[in-house]
């Protein structure tokens, strides 16, 4: 992602060549192929053709994601850990009897 | 299952340290020594239990790392979850902290805002994660009991409830929490347990004339504490 906000577009060998220049052990042009159609299906990019290849852009700014992947994490997080080791705001109002929940509406409505 | 073995495992090793005086210094016929070692196995189990929401809870605070973004209102700080959903918790054993993720920010008013967080702030000041932790174990010790279980959920129900007059006491509408609720019913992935809703909406529709349920002012979150000195006092007693 860095190499292609830094880079503006990109094909494969683009990317391939920049990770390549940092590794002891290059990684394989159809490795990174593979991950950048993977980072497009996510949304992270976005692709036109171009000849033979594709030219790969980041959908999305540095700020987004890192928003957008730690919200993922926070939500698998709180799914796995479930409510039992914290106090909730929420309470489940499916559950109450109906003129219950009509009162509380009708409270809801009541300014201010 | 790896989970339950742990928990067995933890509350047989439990029996066996808390057990030994008693099995090692109490005459043979001492005639109270099924209830104690009924009362230090109900106590192991209740640690063990313990000891795994415990764990949960640190997972939970350390995955939560503590925010780029703070948040401040009426005095009361807060951290940011960047996470569309509405999210609005207390988690934290020793050192509780009031989280609330960006989705909720977006949804409440300045008013409900409040409510929300001096609800929370209520929660963090009386350690209500400490608390829960310890119903919630004393739920899976003797929660088939239908009596204790209603007890202690009535208990966790006016946990919620005392919160909500923490908020109410602090200048928030009863409109204003009213909303609040409802937006984070309409929004919340994970919302509470579902037998405090009863009790919470009765008291803040009419509060003149709520009355909570018998024991339920009882703070039974410390009487699995209580267990191993009334159990170590029996002993003693009995000693020749």
């Amino acid at each position: 992602m860095r190499i292609l906000w830094r880079d503006g577009a990109s094909a494969v060998g683009g990317v391939l060549a920049s990770l390549n220049t940092r590794r002891d052990r290059p990684l394989a042009y159809t490795t990174v192929m593979t991950v950048l159609a993977r980072l497009h299906q996510k949304g992270w990019l976005s692709r036109t053709p171009a000849g033979r290849h594709f030219m790969y852009r980041a959908a999305v700014g540095e700020a987004e994601l890192v928003d957008r992947s730690t919200a993922f994490a926070v939500e698998a997080l709180l799914a796995r850990y479930g409510t039992g080791a914290l106090r909730h705001f929420a309470a489940r109002l499916g559950d109450l009897d109906p003129p219950l929940r009509e009162a509380l509406e009708r409270l809801g409505h009541r300014d201010p | 299952m790896m989970g339950r073995l742990a928990v067995v495992a933890a509350a047989i090793v439990l029996l066996l340290l808390l057990g030994c005086d008693v099995l090692v210094t109490q005459p043979v016929a001492d005639p109270w020594l099924p209830a104690e070692l009924a009362l230090f196995a109900l106590f192991a189990t209740w640690c063990a239990h313990a000891a795994r929401e415990v764990r949960i809870s640190g997972r939970l605070t350390r995955g939560l790392s503590p925010g780029k973004t703070v948040g401040q209102a009426d005095g009361v700080t807060y951290s940011v979850l960047p996470d569309a959903t509405f999210q609005a918790f207390v988690v934290g054993l020793m050192r509780p902290r009031i989280w609330l993720s960006k989705g909720s920010l977006d949804v409440l008013g300045q008013a409900e805002l409040r409510a929300v967080l001096f609800h929370e702030e209520h929660h963090r000041r009386t350690w209500a994660p400490m608390r829960t932790v310890a119903i919630t174990a004393q739920i899976r010790t003797l929660g088939r009991i239908p009596a204790i279980r209603r007890l202690l959920d009535d208990r966790l129900a006016l946990i919620e409830t005392q919160a909500d007059v923490f908020a109410l006491r602090n200048g928030v509408t009863q409109s204003a929490l009213a909303r609040a609720l409802l937006v984070a019913d309409r929004r919340s992935p994970l919302p509470a347990f579902s037998g405090g809703a009863e009790l919470r909406v009765r008291h803040l529709v009419d509060p003149e004339s709520f009355r909570a349920p018998r024991l339920a002012h009882v703070p039974f979150e410390w009487a699995f504490l209580a267990l191993p000195a009334v159990a170590l006092i029996v002993c003693h007693l009995n000693i020749r």
